[in-house]
């Protein structure tokens, strides 16, 4: 009895290790290490349902490193990730997908020996086969550029139609948060806005969106808030519009001596 | 032109045995980047299990699905056993661990059952054979050739078309992008084992109905063969692994028919040197697979 009541107490004390009410992603003071070297510092971040939030920072700043946090790829050091109110620290990355979050990672790292068919497929992992004819249906109506490709071996797709079977390879598993780290990486102006494009037709979808990116501009555009990375630390935060309009962000990079 | 025939015959059931071996090594290095030394161990047990069974009267219809179920439940206790915990470790230990592994395994035969051979008193089919113009057929090179084919198309078939092989396939290219999809590691490595397992349990009934003898030892060869093979089809390569088998085979067959007698006692010798030629000339095997290693987390 005495001992519920003191961790009441604790919970009350130390709000700054609770996640957001009503945030379906919370980051609570994660610090993230490879090896010795410290990649991200003391995070604290959120994400509502239904947003679009986007990382922004330099080459380095840590950025992927977040996302590699919450999947577990990188099991934090320290602190809190929190997915729909439940601490998931600790868990292997192939659970945290079972729970619903999906990572289309930097690079596309799709399955180049394998049909475009078969990456989707593999996407949904052992466990959703029972619902891949539904989803295929899904992702190809969103990509339709992959249904004349579908029997290819996806190594020789282009950088965007690469892109956009990776991010369709992660939508297989149905999850409500879908983590993107660099879609715009190498790909042409113009397939950069179709990507975009596509980013945000799956917010309309109800798909909460995580956008890790270097493309500042881009990425201030389509998402509702915005946090800058530099050095492992969060140097900046806030409305997504307010962080384009203002001159802040640059300020971000320039203050830390690296140039957008 | 019926001694071109024989050795022909020779080569097929020679190199669907060193074709099965190989793709058991390759199935396992194309997942974890580990060539394992004790995968000719598997054949031992599979042959230890073959004489105790024997002797307990058992039927050979049952024998030869059980001997190869030894094969298989070992190969996915050394997984359990000895590489799982050192999954975080660097593929050099992996390594390590497998040739003592296959020290181990071989003393504890040498231990408890002896280090005399054991004949493994195969079924009489297995020896009889018919003519064929002129060609003398073992029924036991008929069975090799439709086993052989009928496995290996299997596991085709399993890696193309099934879920768990595409799994395995895509774990193959890229372990971690593997577990994004929400697959799980130690899944994939044990249906790997176990796949390694069936194969080297299938190759041990027709490797050791040639001598009927197995013994402490007996691994070293199909383990050489099987790796060499594999080597020779580019390491991570499965259609290489297979091609790599009966490149293998039909070098040891054709030196054997080639050579003078005073030279065959070098044949193997012979046969390694030309593969280092092979080699030599294309260094990362017929069938180059991409530079493997998993990327461990």
């Amino acid at each position: 009895m005495f001992r519920l009541a003191a961790r009441r107490a604790r919970k009350e004390i130390d709000p700054a290790l609770q996640p957001r009410e009503g945030a379906i992603l919370s980051l609570r003071g994660v610090t993230a290490k490879y090896g010795a070297t410290t990649a991200i510092r003391d995070i604290s971040l959120d994400v509502m349902p239904g947003e679009i939030v986007t990382i922004l920072g330099a080459n380095g700043a840590g950025k992927t490193t977040c996302l590699n946090a919450v999947m577990g790829l990188v099991p934090p050091a320290q602190g809190h990730v929190f997915f729909a109110g439940e601490d998931i620290v600790g868990r292997s990355p192939e659970s945290i997908v079972g729970h619903g979050i999906a990572l289309s990672p930097e690079g596309r790292r799709v399955f180049g020996k394998l049909t475009v068919e078969e990456n989707l497929r593999i996407g949904a992992g052992l466990k959703g086969q029972s619902k891949v004819a539904e989803r295929l249906v899904e992702v190809i109506e969103l990509f339709p550029v992959l249904e004349r490709k579908r029997g290819d071996f996806a190594g020789l797709l282009s950088g965007g139609e690469q892109q956009m079977l990776a991010i369709g390879r992660a939508l297989m598993s149905g999850p409500r948060l879908l983590l993107l780290d660099e879609p715009s990486l190498g790909l042409a102006p113009i397939v950069v806005s179709t990507v975009f494009e596509l980013i945000e037709r799956l917010r309309e979808r109800g798909i909460t969106i995580v956008l890790v990116e270097q493309n500042v501009d881009r990425a201030l555009k389509i998402a509702n808030r915005g946090y800058v990375l530099g050095t492992g630390r969060i140097q900046l935060s806030g409305d997504a519009h307010e962080l384009r309009e203002g001159s802040a962000v640059e300020e971000a990079y320039l203050g830390l001596g690296v140039a957008t | 032109m019926t001694d071109v025939a024989q050795q022909l015959i020779n080569w097929l059931t020679l190199g669907g045995i060193y074709a099965l071996l190989a793709l058991g090594i390759a199935m396992v290095f194309s997942i974890l980047g580990l060539i394992n030394f004790a995968h000719g161990e598997l054949v031992t047990i599979s042959g230890y299990s073959m004489v105790a069974l024997v002797s307990l009267g058992v039927p050979w219809a049952l024998i030869i699905p059980l001997s190869v179920l030894a094969a298989m439940v070992a190969a996915v206790m050394m997984e359990r056993v000895v590489f799982r915990p050192l999954r975080t470790a660097p593929v050099s230990a992996l390594l390590l661990a497998s040739l003592a592994l296959s020290i181990v395994i071989q003393n504890i035969f040498l231990l408890f059952v002896g280090a005399r051979p054991k004949a493994i008193d195969f079924p009489t089919w297995t020896s009889s054979n018919f003519h064929l113009g002129g060609v003398v057929i073992q029924w036991m090179d008929v069975a090799t050739w439709v086993v052989t084919a009928v496995v290996l198309f299997g596991v085709l078939l399993f890696l193309k078309h099934s879920v768990r092989g595409l799994a395995l396939r895509a774990a193959a290219e890229d372990f971690q992008t593997t577990r994004l999809m929400g697959i799980r590691a130690s899944g994939v490595i044990r249906g790997a084992f176990a796949v390694s397992g069936l194969l080297a349990g299938v190759a041990a009934f027709f490797f050791l109905a040639t001598a009927s003898l197995v013994g402490p030892g007996t691994g070293f060869i199909p383990l050489l063969n099987g790796f060499i093979a594999a080597v020779i089809g580019g390491l991570g390569s499965l259609s290489g692994a297979v091609l790599g088998g009966f490149v293998l085979a039909g070098l040891n067959v054709f030196f054997q028919l080639v050579l003078p007698d005073s030279l065959l006692p070098f044949s193997e010798a012979i046969v390694f040197g030309f593969v280092i030629l092979v080699l030599l000339a294309r260094p990362n095997g017929l069938m180059a697979a991409r530079s493997v290693a998993v990327e461990r987390a």
